[in-house]
């Protein structure tokens, strides 16, 4: 738990000190006419005062007993980071590949390979999820969805 | 009579027919996600936001707040007959509707839990019709130091009634004023932490943090855990209640009404916080505490109406004061505003047809959901069986799509799966996401009102203890923060301790 806070705590002394120095960089100001950066500052200073508190709290706790390199094992598993970064790529291919493309293959990943489920399950899925949404969004809603050239072709 | 007048006005905007449409969808989406363990109502009002561009302001509210209160129905459902909470608000439904549904009286818990939901939202409405008109009118009178300590006081009661540490809850709401004051400064123009990104000019999307931070995060953390559902196979013999369950759950339920109107208004109160108190209090007024956990109707009864009233009472500090009390009503203030309509004071006086439209829409959607969960109860039970290998993909891809028809900007896309490793990030290290949210939401009122109370009192900041509806907020928000450092439990997280000690 406490390498856990020390990670967490350091994160936002980093976070703080980098908004104190914007903030300072935008002008504080007065109390009587405060700057663009006099709340932020404000709130930052707060900020890293606790953070630097925690942080040395489980500095002396973890020193005291000891344990490291405990609390901070199994914290990220692998597949929610996958599925973090083949989000990342729907976004990267969606305007290029187009929204049927992209979400076709998002499901497939998401259903058969993250879900495990048989590929004909995930293809049915895959398939329905692009049909109803091209219905829902750009039939009826009429939204601007990139199509992509992969639909450009199936149009020829 | 000026209220009856209103009233009518207010059925005559509910009764439209897409205003009853959009009642439906909301709680009917509302209904499906409580039953569904996995989305809670706040990721599906932020993926749903996006939709609301495409219809009425009116319509849109009335939809969004039929989600949240539709949820509270759904949840039982699950709580009782597979004894998972399908929101967080049903924990303490489980207690004693699993036990009762073990014992075949499923039926009688489910009857209880709905009808008692119904007494309990019916009720809250009028409360909320009662109180948020002449609340609005007395908010009127409020300056910016007001709104400045009120708001400061919602966000300590927030962190204090946060489950884990309030020291890690108060470091996150911090993190989330510097969120909400990205974008230009609405005083001089200047831009603010956008790092030379253009899209953040305007400041972070409220739907992108909230999408990335609740929905996606909360996928990615299910998605770790088996959810496993064992339906109880039961008669549902008993659901309108036999009369000696009602006699028994009379008192239950008009207590679980005051609780949860009551805690619904507080800051950082709301549907949770609602049940597990009135669970207790109906515990300790209980002549037979000890059969409490054993499928007594009492235990479904208090804590079904508490949650149920206090979705509807929260919409009181929003409706009136422009102060979302909880997360859920965050993403509604969010709603709100890019609807264009700024909720608070004169949301009353200057659009009469949302304010007394959603109020009318609520007792309309109360009887929807009577007839939605007690004659298709069999209907969700069968979705209860749909795996969430199939759930999660379709989830991911409604957060993907929601979130970039905002701005068709696939930027947002990035800011959301940010956000959806910060949640997930946050809940492995301990910290609690509402209270970033809701620090979000309020930081541009914050500061501005922060700033202007400055600008008039001449750079004094006793201008905050000098106005007594200022000094009484300002009074309690450091009470409540001293009394947390004299009882040294900053640094102890209280869900733990609550488990060490074995306390429910």
């Amino acid at each position: 738990m406490e390498t856990r806070d020390m990670i967490s705590a350091s994160f936002l002394i980093l976070v703080s000190v980098g908004t104190c120095v914007m903030a300072y960089q935008l002008g504080l100001g007065t109390a009587s006419s405060p700057g663009a950066g006099f709340a932020s500052f404000g709130i930052a200073f707060v900020l890293g005062v606790m953070s630097g508190g925690m942080f040395l709290k489980a500095l002396v706790k973890s020193t005291r007993e000891g344990n490291w390199a405990q609390g901070t094992s199994g914290i990220l598993k692998i597949k929610p980071m996958l599925i973090l970064v083949t989000l990342t790529g729907y976004a990267i291919f969606f305007n290029s590949l187009g929204f049927p493309l992209c979400t076709f293959i998002l499901m497939i990943l998401l259903v058969w390979v993250f879900g495990r489920q048989r590929l004909h399950l995930a293809l049915t899925v895959s398939v329905l999820t692009v049909a109803s949404s091209y219905l829902l969004f750009v039939m009826l809603l009429g939204l601007p969805l990139p199509m992509g050239s992969f639909w450009d072709l199936l149009g020829r | 009579m000026e209220i009856g007048h209103y009233m009518l006005y207010g059925l005559q905007v509910a009764i439209q027919p897409m205003n009853l449409f959009y009642c439906f969808v909301g709680v009917f989406t509302g209904t499906l996600i409580g039953v569904l363990p996995g989305l809670g109502p706040t990721g599906t009002m932020s993926i749903l936001l996006p939709v609301t561009f495409h219809i009425s302001p009116v319509g849109a509210i009335i939809m969004l707040a039929g989600i949240y209160y539709g949820a509270q129905y759904g949840g039982s459902i699950t709580a009782i007959l597979a004894n998972i909470p399908g929101e967080a608000s049903s924990i303490t439904t489980c207690f004693d509707g699993y036990q009762m549904a073990r014992q075949g009286k499923a039926g009688l818990a489910l009857g209880v839990a709905t009808i008692g939901s119904f007494i309990a939202g019916t009720l809250a409405i009028v409360g909320l019709m009662f109180l948020a008109y002449p609340l609005a009118k007395a908010a009127l009178k409020f300056g910016p130091p007001e709104y400045f300590s009120l708001m400061c006081m919602g966000l300590v009661i927030l962190t204090f009634l946060a489950q884990g540490s309030m020291f890690k809850s108060l470091m996150m709401a911090l993190l989330g004023l510097l969120i909400g004051l990205v974008g230009l400064d609405p005083f001089t123009a200047k831009p603010r932490f956008s790092l030379g990104f253009q899209e953040l000019m305007d400041g972070v999307g409220i739907v992108p943090l909230v999408m990335g931070l609740f929905g996606i995060a909360e996928v990615l953390i299910n998605l770790e855990q088996n959810i496993e559902r064992d339906i109880y196979k039961t008669e549902m013999a008993g659901l309108y209640a036999s009369l000696k369950g009602w006699i028994d759950a009379k008192w239950a339920i008009l207590r679980g009404t005051l609780i949860g109107f009551f805690s619904g208004i507080l800051p950082g109160g709301g549907a949770v916080l609602s049940s597990f108190v009135s669970y207790a209090v109906e515990k300790k007024l209980s002549g037979h505490p000890e059969k409490f956990g054993t499928g007594i109707i009492e235990g479904v009864a208090a804590p079904e109406s508490a949650n149920n009233a206090a979705a509807q009472s929260c919409l009181i500090p929003l409706l009136s004061l422009g102060i979302p009390p909880n997360v859920v009503m965050a993403v509604l203030y969010g709603g709100l505003l890019i609807n264009g309509i700024q909720p608070g004071p004169f949301l009353v006086k200057d659009h009469p047809d949302v304010f007394w439209g959603l109020v009318m829409s609520m007792y309309l959607g109360n009887i929807m959901l009577l007839v939605l969960n007690l004659p298709l109860i069999g209907i969700w039970v069968r979705l209860l069986k749909v795996p969430y290998t199939i759930l999660f993909p379709l989830i991911l891809f409604f957060c993907l799509v929601g979130v970039y028809t905002l701005n068709n900007s696939v930027f947002d896309i990035y800011l959301m799966v940010i956000f959806g490793l910060v949640g997930y990030l946050m809940r492995k290290f301990d910290y609690e996401p509402a209270p970033l949210a809701m620090a979000y939401v309020l930081s541009p009122m914050l500061e501005s009102s922060f700033r202007q109370s400055l600008s008039l009192s001449g750079g004094s900041f006793a201008v905050f203890f000098s106005r007594p509806i200022s000094l009484v907020c300002m009074g309690l928000a450091i009470v409540l923060l001293v009394f947390q450092i004299v009882s040294s439990n900053m640094f102890r997280d209280r869900t733990k301790i609550a488990r060490e000690t074995g306390e429910t």
